[in-house]
């Protein structure tokens, strides 16, 4: 075990390292010189454009440039916003906090509801409830996340005015949001747990504890669900990803000012210092939640063997 | 003659192969039916946009702004007063057109490199698969971002970011059915008979893990067709005025108590093309792929 750690640990630093060259070759691979787009196209003499680059050290070869970069960002340093002339760490420090109230409560609702529903859909296999949660299931997820951003904004705050249409303060501004972005894993959560549940509700020893007397209840929450829930936390884990990466579209929608609204204007305005501090910290974030999923298997399923 | 009627009922019977099968199979499942001819309608209609739409998708009438939906405009105007109906017909052509041209994108470098890892295995193969890990490394919706950071948005790039970002999910799937299908006898045939490496990959290897890749592209489509909406809806797809049902929807956003109908019908058009191709996509992996179950 602790050498599958060790393993998988290793492994995440050169798939790092590798996120790090395709960031820093951002600003390489863009036409159009850096230091121009910093100072505005057409518009800097040549000797500002220069002392821009010598500034940036852009006049330095890549190597440098690189190690440079990499140097900074292990500690934070990410240089400075073109647009704000401010420090990236700075901005992501103000805006991370309210990325991260929007993601973490929705995965935990996305997997509760979804288990849930599964649970329930699979309980009653075969009957209305099972067929009707199934059809919601395949709509919602073919149904784009940001349309029902704006279809709960129009009737819990233009049309019944419960809540705020957009923007950012207490808990109110956030329910609608997480919402939003929680619907999408948790209906991909819902399919997955109720097929798994019926696999494993069709072996063997599910019949051997029914013969035996055991309750319904049992039945389904001890012996199926644990059996059941092993793969869905591998759908869980991936769908951090898509939460993550989703949280960018779904702040846009409510005009939360997180990180994602600050990556898309980043973006929009050739920020690149911005934009790279902003991928690089996503990705990570992506990576790192990953490791844990992976190792949570472990825990959760003896059987695997970490050979 | 009581015999040779038997054998003429026997060949009446008619032999079950795996086409004439697996399209009764389709037949026998309406739902997926109908979804098909929904896309194949949708496929019409963006061809024959033109003739199709009532208006031209940009001009701008005059005194017609936010107009509800009624006898002149169907499905109502914009903020700009445009018809919604006529851009949406154009959109059919934009969202479906990203939809194939990135999934094949992304299908043809998946082939390539995911056969030449699973059939060479070795280093090419962990060149190939570390490179992947790396693109991996990204949801991919993000690494669509840092391409359109790189290239600049546009209707073009959109494509190229939606394919190279999905590039990863093929080479994977395909390497990983390659690395089985290899194992078969009449591949270690081929190659005493001495057929030529391509011969081998393309003409023996490639037609026998054709399924998965099938069904895989089919909700491919589904799945760039929403992430290429999403990326125009945040502003990093095809400039104004495109049709782009994404875009029509981020437009919507101001006029959200004002005019439901921008905000109602492109989303309808999303989610119903979008659901349809997943349906049929379902439907494939059940007829083409017994192994794997339904989920």
């Amino acid at each position: 075990m602790t050498a599958f750690i060790l393993r998988r640990l290793l492994m995440v630093i050169p798939v790092l390292l590798g996120v790090s060259i395709i960031v820093f070759s951002m600003v390489h691979l863009t036409p159009g010189d850096p230091a121009e787009i910093m100072m505005g196209e057409g518009i800097a003499s040549a000797e500002v454009l220069a002392r821009v680059r010598r500034d940036l050290g852009l006049d330095q070869p890549l190597h440098v440039q690189y190690i440079d970069f990499i140097s900074g960002a292990v500690r934070g340093d990410f240089g400075t916003s073109y647009r704000t002339r401010r420090a990236v760490i700075d901005e992501v420090r103000e805006r991370l906090p309210i990325t991260l109230k929007l993601i973490l409560p929705a995965i935990f609702l996305a997997t509760l509801a979804g288990i849930g529903l599964g649970i329930v859909s699979a309980a009653n296999h075969d009957t209305a409830i099972d067929a009707g949660t199934m059809v919601a299931a395949v709509v919602w997820v073919s149904m784009p996340s940001f349309w029902f951003g704006i279809l709960l904004i129009y009737l819990f705050a233009v049309h019944l005015g419960w809540l705020p249409v957009a923007g950012s303060g207490g808990v109110r501004y956030f329910i609608l949001p997480v919402t939003t972005l929680a619907m999408q894993g948790a209906a991909l959560i819902a399919r997955l747990t109720r097929s798994n549940m019926l696999e494993v509700l069709g072996q063997d020893y599910i019949r051997t504890a029914h013969a035996k007397g055991v309750s319904e209840r049992t039945v389904l929450y001890k012996h199926a669900l644990r059996n059941a829930l092993n793969p869905v936390l591998t759908v869980v884990g991936l769908r951090l990803g898509a939460v993550i990466a989703g949280s960018v579209i779904i702040e846009q929608v409510f005009a939360l000012p997180g990180m994602g609204r600050l990556l898309i204007h980043s973006i929009q305005g050739r920020d690149f210092p911005a934009v790279q501090g902003l991928i690089l910290l996503l990705a990570f974030m992506f990576v790192v939640t990953n490791l844990i999923v992976d190792m949570c298997y472990g825990f959760l399923d003896p059987r695997i063997q970490y050979s | 003659m009581p015999v040779t009627e038997q054998q003429g009922a026997k060949e009446d019977q008619p032999a079950l192969d795996l086409w004439s099968l697996r399209k009764r199979q389709f037949l026998r499942k309406p739902v997926a039916v109908v979804a098909t001819g929904f896309v194949g309608f949708m496929i019409l209609i963006a061809i024959f946009a033109p003739y199709v739409a009532p208006h031209s998708y940009t001009t701008m009438f005059r005194g017609e702004r936010l107009r509800a939906p009624g006898s002149e405009f169907l499905l109502g105007t914009d903020n700009l007063g445009r018809c919604i109906l006529s851009r949406l017909i154009y959109g059919a052509r934009i969202s479906l057109s990203v939809g194939l041209i990135s999934v094949g994108i992304a299908c043809s470098f998946g082939v390539v490199l995911g056969l030449s890892a699973g059939y060479f295995e070795g280093m090419l193969d962990n060149v190939i698969m570390r490179i992947m890990d790396i693109m991996l490394a990204f949801p991919a919706i993000l690494l669509a971002m840092v391409i359109i950071a790189i290239l600049g948005p546009s209707l073009y790039n959109l494509m190229i970011a939606v394919g190279v970002a999905s590039i990863p999910s093929y080479t994977r799937l395909i390497r990983g059915t390659t690395l089985s299908a290899k194992e078969n006898a009449f591949v270690e045939a081929s190659r005493a008979v001495g057929a030529k490496t391509p011969t081998i990959l393309f003409k023996h290897i490639l037609p026998n893990i054709v399924a998965p890749i099938i069904v895989m592209a089919t909700l491919g489509v589904a799945g760039a067709i929403l992430s290429a909406a999403a990326l125009s809806f945040i502003g990093l797809g095809a400039p104004p005025p495109t049709p782009e049902w994404g875009a029509m929807l981020s437009a919507s956003r101001n006029f959200i108590g004002r005019a439901w109908w921008m905000f109602t019908f492109p989303g309808i058009a999303i989610t119903s093309v979008v659901l349809a191709i997943n349906i049929c996509g379902d439907a494939l992996r059940d007829i083409l792929d017994p192994k794997l179950t339904n989920r």
